[in-house]
């Protein structure tokens, strides 16, 4: 069997003594399309900011690529891209720019760097676009550069924080049929996302989180026969999402989660 | 190095028209409205009117021969000698008789003086110690003549031998442009920190502190990253402000490369204090109005408004604030081609940016949740 790339064990976060994570153990295998789905403040967020790194957990273990995190994160950074739920790029940088600046960070220069700019741009369509200040791209523009700013440097692991949130429908199309070329090429997907069509179209396997916890862990498939005796069930992801997280609205204030 | 990150911020800085064209021409409309308006203030302290000063001379003064010689020296220097034998010297001064007053005896003199006409006092011991020191050399040169029998003359008193001269410290007086020429220079170096507001905002209002932890760049190349391009921008924009400054006023500043070198050091330290306050503070704007308000104190005690030589403030406040220093050695380097604060000035930078580097390296990253 191979190695996982990410595997956690018994991971736990806790704020002012209440856990938003609580003792997460999963294993993500190489060329997975891993899906995180839950409800508003279920850990999500948390957790895979553990994973990168940004938050320190309070127990448990991270492995990346076979290594302890929180001794050896240096080598796994490197091959880590991370596309975080909020924009993070700057607008009086033109897109080229953009690209160059998150690229170099990871020690790549001179005309290998000219050539990930150029293939990043290409592969989010924006290779005509790369002179235009990103401040003036529309929503969905902005969130294929800030997707190209992390795949520069040839990540195996990539990592996406909801990065359809806001976006017309074109665009979060073209960017779920390149999280599926990126996945083809090689690279190991973890995404979060609130849209269940989205998880569903992508994701080889799903761990559904609430309050902290794995729920459940499996393909579509053996997520609906968790709520179902029916063996040709055509329940969707979101009938079974919400049988096992329930009806009841999830409202956390800022800071919560 | 994380050459490219750096170019990448000078980017943003320079694309930021707002902070640009504070601190390229905001220090040339204030060197301009300043240097205009104390025009006046500062050249009355250069151009005196023709006062009186009193004197009174001992019967047996040796000094009573060179009189004539004395009034005629301090007349071509606007002064007029005025004898007063009898009356109160402190009433004289008060009542506006004098300006100054001397009372020469047998083989030294007591220069009297008002706090209000100090300039006219220092004239007066400027023109009265050069004519005492000619007077004593030839003294003394006459005296020794006569024991090597070179010549025969009973002039002198037996016993002066030597010549002894006192030295003034007589500051040189800037004019009000090269003053302010000079000074609001240093001020907005000072002010170093604004241009990475631009860096600092456009970081925090993204995520992109998240995506910078996530790759490999360690703390010192993330300092290096805000540090370079803020005092490198900010010494570039001072250039330009220099050069405008310099040729629309024609400002005069001395050793050239002295003066380019202390910038430098300024805009450096001005740097690291910045990146201190920004790391401190989580909104920018805080960081900037805490900045401003520091360099404005700072330039408050040390001279960036009213010029030091005039302030009235306890000179341990005044010593404080390196702003000060360089002032002072920049000022000097004008009047004088040297300072005796360059040292001090130098050490005072070195100092800052060391400390300040060392805590705002310190500081980088430290919102990673524990």
């Amino acid at each position: 069997m191979e190695t996982a790339i990410v595997k956690l064990e018994g991971l736990t976060k806790k704020y002012d003594g209440k856990a938003v994570v609580d003792h997460v153990s999963l294993e993500i295998r190489p060329g997975e399309v891993f899906g995180l789905l839950g409800p508003n403040g279920a850990g999500k967020s948390t957790t895979m900011n553990m994973i990168c790194s940004l938050v320190k957990p309070t127990a448990g273990k991270i492995s990346l690529f076979g290594k302890d995190v929180q001794t050896d994160m240096k080598e796994a950074k490197a091959r880590l891209g991370y596309i975080p739920q909020e924009l993070a790029i700057h607008g009086n940088l033109k897109a080229w720019e953009n690209v160059e600046l998150f690229t170099s960070l990871y020690g790549i220069k001179g005309k290998e760097l000219k050539r990930a700019i150029d293939d990043s741009l290409e592969f989010v369509g924006l290779k005509d676009q790369r002179n235009v200040f990103s401040k003036n791209f529309s929503g969905g523009m902005k969130r294929r550069l800030n997707i190209a700013c992390a795949i520069g440097h040839h990540p195996e692991l990539l990592i996406f924080d909801e990065p359809t949130v806001g976006i017309d429908p074109q665009s979060r199309n073209f960017i779920l049929e390149k999280i599926k070329v990126a996945n083809e090429q090689g690279a190991t997907i973890i995404y979060t996302s609130h849209y269940m069509e989205e998880i569903e179209a992508i994701c080889s396997r799903i761990a559904i989180m609430d309050n902290g916890k794995i729920i459940a862990m499996g393909t579509k498939k053996e997520l609906t026969e968790l709520v179902t005796a029916e063996a040709d069930s055509t329940m969707s992801l979101e009938e079974v999402f919400l049988t096992l997280t329930g009806k009841k609205l999830r409202d956390y204030a800022e800071g919560e989660l | 190095m994380p050459l490219i990150l750096i170019k990448n911020n000078m980017k943003l800085m320079f694309r930021s028209k707002a902070f640009l064209l504070m601190m390229v021409i905001m220090p040339i409309i204030v060197i301009a409205l300043l240097s205009s308006a104390f025009k006046d203030m500062m050249a009355s302290a250069r151009e005196i009117d023709p006062f009186t000063v009193g004197y009174r001379i001992t019967e047996d003064s040796p000094y009573r021969t060179y009189l004539s010689e004395l009034k005629k020296a301090s007349a071509e220097n606007d002064v007029t000698l005025t004898e007063y034998p009898e009356g109160e010297i402190e009433n004289l001064i008060k009542n506006g008789t004098v300006t100054a007053f001397v009372d020469i005896q047998d083989d030294d003199y007591i220069l009297y003086q008002s706090s209000e006409k100090k300039a006219e006092a220092l004239i007066t011991e400027s023109i009265f110690d050069r004519f005492f020191y000619q007077v004593d050399a030839n003294s003394a040169l006459v005296k020794a003549q006569m024991e090597q029998g070179i010549i025969d003359l009973k002039l002198l008193e037996p016993d002066r031998k030597t010549a002894t001269r006192e030295v003034l410290e007589v500051e040189p007086m800037p004019t009000s442009t090269d003053y302010y020429g000079i000074i609001y220079i240093v001020f907005w170096s000072f002010c170093g920190m604004m241009p990475l507001a631009a860096v600092i905002s456009s970081e925090r209002k993204n995520a992109i502190p998240q995506r910078m932890r996530v790759s490999q760049m360690t703390k010192t190349q993330f300092y290096l990253a805000k540090f370079v391009p803020c005092f490198l921008v900010t010494f570039i924009e001072m250039g330009l402000a220099w050069t405008i400054s310099a040729l629309l006023f024609n400002v005069h500043w001395g050793q050239l490369p002295a003066s380019v070198g202390i910038i430098l050091l300024a805009t450096m330290a001005a740097a690291a204090i910045g990146v201190f306050l920004y790391q401190l503070f989580s909104k920018v704007v805080v960081s900037v109005v805490v900045g401003f308000f520091l360099t404005w104190v700072l330039g408050f005690f040390g001279g960036s408004f009213d010029p030091y030589f005039y302030e009235d403030f306890p000179i341990m406040l005044m010593k404080a604030s390196p702003i000060y220093y360089v002032n002072r050695t920049l000022v000097e380097f004008s009047t004088k081609g040297y300072s005796d604060y360059t040292g001090t000035c130098l050490i005072y930078l070195i100092g800052l940016i060391f400390v300040f580097g060392i805590l705002g390296s310190m500081l980088m990253n430290r919102k990673v949740e524990e």
